[in-house]
């Protein structure tokens, strides 16, 4: 039976950040997750740099964390981040003496912020709501959530970590307090496989109590779901928050080709199976329009939602702490278990710096962690190629990092690589071929996440086209299943969003795609 | 009929990529196409700036906005992206030309004879000539004032300038603004105004807040056909180009009323030709900006007419006619000098 130093359960950001981590640390490390990459909370946030000004007054703890780790990200993982800069505004309704407590909270957690008045908050973002009364400047930015889970997944994978998506744990065995096998399912091929590891490491976030209780270990967790909308367009420069308590609606986030608002929170009692509900779309947009009015005629594309994997203790939903717990299970029978709970995007390398620091300890392994010096991906240098668009490049390179060079080596090489088959978010059809042959791509959803193809506001009206023509050239078939469950996928987020312009849009697409390719979707 | 612009509409039919001439002389990789411009990138706003490399690639044809189902606008985002990015030490060679002979004289060719001028003090009508057809093809112009003289007085003021029109196309808003100052003086009275220039007159009605007709209107509507006495000078075949502007952006009625007034001269035979109103590559910037791509346009526009069988094709616009006629390899004439022979 193959030995690993250390098994990770759960590839989304905390996973991939402590396979990074100890792989840089000389362990021998697997890295497993039963879907795709980055497919719970990682892959369904803000995708929001925080700053740490959200949670001054009430979690000064988590603001610290994030203002220090926002500025580590900022250099390690440039690629990935848009330093859009933030502001915090509040509306005549809004509590007015929260202000003060924010300006003082800040001060105390040592969040960098600087009160503007409202003429220049206007200028800096002129979305912004002639009624807005009070302004504050933080240091907020955007950042893409998939790009830096699978920039820590390569980086890992070249210093020697295996890792696998759709591989399920299917069984844990104990012996004399100590887990000495893991078998896991690789769902691609239907075999179990087993594996000895010397610690293993619960980075299953909402799922991580199934894991958990496969060993018999109690984990509690809250559940919490949270709503997002992504509308057309950048409707603002910089990233917006409500200068209030934190509620639902108070984030508006440009990012890529759109802006992400959000968000909701309630409490749900299960992680799988939850979808964005009409009510929660109708009330973000609502909420968000008193401070960018614009948005009250964007055009929503998508809805999409998460679960956040809160810590229990001290209230639920917007009170409970979005700081981080590791539970160590040798004090309750198991000695090489570690779960982590908790935590969010902005503090995951933290999160793992200190989950890999007490699975070190378990294997002996004396080195100090290196992730807040070492670079993840340097925004790649563009340099311009014939027959490829100048913001195809761009694109390419914000979305793949350090995997850029690469991935445009495909798109100049294979015959047809340049052609352009998601023109709303200028994928190549290089790329596309690049990511299938990779091997972690499964279906077509997966290459959403690799390359935004179909994230546009057609959804995956013209590109799906595309995506089978790229594909056939790959595989030598035609996949229509593999299309099918990518639509299937698509359609969940847009149901709750059906009126107006995406209304025609997905009435214009389903004609085109059944009439003219034969391709039907699920009814709904 | 200006309607707010609204990129959100797009369904991604691709409607206005089929329909762009310039993409389909040129394909994708020389042009992005309208939707691409107006719709697709403006979404990345931040990112802009890459598209400065192909916005003049487009001719202002509006035929993209006349085939798009949702009714987006797209030239009209062009060109308002064309005003944001305005950068006069980054233009083109041809456009950079075109600013410096505006700036010498007002005009956005160079000077080669003196400005019409012509002096009825309380005339019915004032003729407004524009660049082309006041410098290159003065042909044009005198055949207008012809033209008009069978049943009006005319008058055409010294010191008109340039309209601006060629100036909105580069996104140079400024000089564009200083010329309708100049030109506006110059029409105070009571006098209509008249263009032969389908460019001049939407820029004037959009622009000036004055209102005024492109001859063809001017003869069907003020005049009447009834009243344009027509002579047979012989059998004459002819075909006409549909010019973007005087189809798209002048009236809904104008390209109509050439066609009336051809049926209405006796001898003269219209035949068809493959899109008619297939822009030709003469407007929106694009022959002075990209002069290769607007003579491949015209040569598709001279090999589509001489196809037809006729001996001369007609174009109601001195810019088609100064387009097409550099394609050569056949007769090009404009409408109204075509006209102006046959009373």
């Amino acid at each position: 039976m193959p030995k690993v130093d250390v098994l990770i359960i759960g590839a989304g950001v905390t996973g991939a950040g402590i396979a990074r981590d100890l792989s840089m640390r000389g362990a021998s490390v697997m890295l497993l997750d039963r879907g795709d990459f980055c497919s719970g909370a990682s892959g369904s946030n803000h995708g929001m740099l925080h700053s740490g000004a959200r949670y001054a007054v009430k979690d000064p703890e988590s603001a610290k964390e994030c203002a220090s780790e926002a500025n580590i990200l900022r250099k390690i993982a440039p690629a990935f981040i848009e330093d859009t800069g933030g502001l915090f505004v509040s509306l005549p309704e809004d509590d007015f003496g929260f202000a003060e407590k924010f300006k003082r909270g800040c001060n105390n957690a040592g969040v960098d912020t600087r009160e503007v008045d409202v003429a220049e908050a206007r200028e800096m973002e002129p979305s912004l709501s002639s009624d807005m009364v009070r302004a504050f400047w933080v240091d907020d930015g955007s950042i893409d959530p998939f790009g830096l889970t699978l920039g820590n997944i390569e980086d890992a994978r070249s210093m020697g970590a295996k890792v696998r998506n759709y591989c399920e744990v299917v069984g844990i065995d104990v012996d004399d307090y100590t887990i000495d096998a893991v078998r896991f399912k690789d769902q691609r091929t239907g075999t179990v496989e087993s594996v000895t590891p010397g610690v293993v490491l619960n980075a299953a976030g909402a799922w991580s109590p199934g894991i958990a209780a496969m060993v018999g270990q109690k984990l509690p967790l809250r559940i919490d779901k949270g709503t997002l909308v992504v509308l057309n367009g950048r409707l603002c420069k910089m990233l917006v928050n409500r200068l209030r308590p934190p509620a639902d609606g108070d984030i508006v986030v440009p990012s890529h080709s759109s802006t992400i608002i959000g968000t909701t929170s309630n409490g749900v009692s299960s992680a799988d199976g939850n979808i964005p509900t009409e009510s929660e779309v109708t009330f973000l947009l609502r909420e968000t329009a008193k401070v960018i009015p614009g948005i009250a005629n964007a055009r929503a594309v998508r809805a999409y939602c998460g679960v956040r994997p809160l810590i229990p203790a001290g209230g639920g939903g917007r009170s409970a702490s979005r700081n981080f717990r590791i539970i160590d299970h040798a004090s309750t029978g198991v000695y090489n278990l570690v779960s982590v709970i908790g935590g969010k995007l902005t503090t995951y390398r933290l999160m793992a710096e200190k989950i890999s620091d007490l699975a070190c300890e378990k294997i002996n392994n004396r080195n100090r962690c290196r992730t807040a010096k070492e670079t993840i991906s340097e925004m790649p240098t563009i340099d311009p190629v014939p027959g490829i668009h100048d913001l195809a490049l761009l694109r390419m390179a914000k979305k793949n990092g350090s995997e850029y060079q690469n991935v445009l080596e495909q798109c100049v090489s294979l015959p047809r690589g340049k052609e352009e088959v998601c023109t709303c978010e200028r994928v190549l059809r290089g790329e596309i071929q690049y990511h299938l042959r990779k091997g972690d791509v499964r279906n077509a959803s997966d290459l959403v996440k690799r390359t935004r193809v179909g994230m546009g506001y057609c959804q995956g009206g013209f590109c799906t086209l595309g995506i089978i023509s790229a594909a056939m050239g790959v595989y030598k078939t035609a996949p229509i299943e593999y299309i099918e469950s990518f639509l299937n996928e698509r359609n969940k987020g847009i149901s709750s969003i059906l009126v107006g312009e995406q209304l025609r849009q997905e009435m214009f697409k389903a004609h085109l795609l059944r009439s003219v390719y034969g391709i039907r979707e699920e009814s709904r | 009929m200006t309607r707010p612009f609204n990129a959100d509409r797009c369904i991604k039919c691709g409607a206005c990529m089929r329909a762009c001439p310039v993409v389909q002389e040129e394909t994708t990789s020389m042009f992005d196409g309208p939707r691409s411009l107006a719709v697709d990138s403006s979404r990345f706003s931040h990112e802009v700036n890459s598209l400065r490399d192909n916005i003049f690639a487009c001719s202002m044809c509006w035929k993209c906005a006349d085939v798009c189902p949702s009714r987006v606008e797209m030239p009209r985002a062009i060109l308002r992206a064309r005003a944001d990015m305005f950068d006069r030490n980054a233009a083109l060679p041809g456009h950079t030309k075109m600013m410096q002979n505006i700036d010498v004289d007002g005009l956005s060719v160079r000077r080669e004879l003196d400005s019409l001028s012509l002096g009825v003090e309380k005339a019915s009508v004032l003729y407004f000539p524009g660049c082309i057809a006041g410098q290159k093809f003065r042909n044009i112009a005198d055949g207008v004032v012809r033209t008009l003289l069978q049943n009006a007085t005319v008058r055409t003021p010294s010191g008109l300038v340039c309209c601006g029109s060629p100036l909105e196309k580069v996104g140079d808003r400024v000089r564009m603004e200083a010329l309708r100052k100049r030109n506006l003086k110059l029409f105070e009275g009571r006098s209509q105004i008249v263009t032969s220039c389908p460019g001049c007159t939407s820029h004037i009605n959009d622009q000036y807040g004055v209102e005024a007709l492109h001859i063809v209107e001017y003869l069907v509507e003020s005049v009447g056909l009834a009243k344009l006495k027509f002579r047979n000078h012989g059998v004459v075949r002819v075909v006409l180009h549909e010019p973007c502007h005087l189809k798209r952006t002048v009236g809904p009625h104008a390209i109509d009323y050439c066609y009336d007034i051809l049926q209405s001269m006796p001898g003269i035979r219209v035949l068809d030709m493959a899109e008619p109103d297939r822009c030709c590559g003469g407007g929106g910037g694009l022959l002075s900006g990209y002069p290769d791509v607007a003579m491949d346009l015209a040569r598709t526009k001279i090999e589509d007419a001489a196809a037809s069988g006729a001996d001369v094709v007609l174009a109601p616009c001195p810019f088609c006619v100064l387009n097409l006629k550099q394609a050569g390899g056949m007769d090009v004439m404009d409408l109204t000098e075509f006209i102006s022979f046959r009373f």
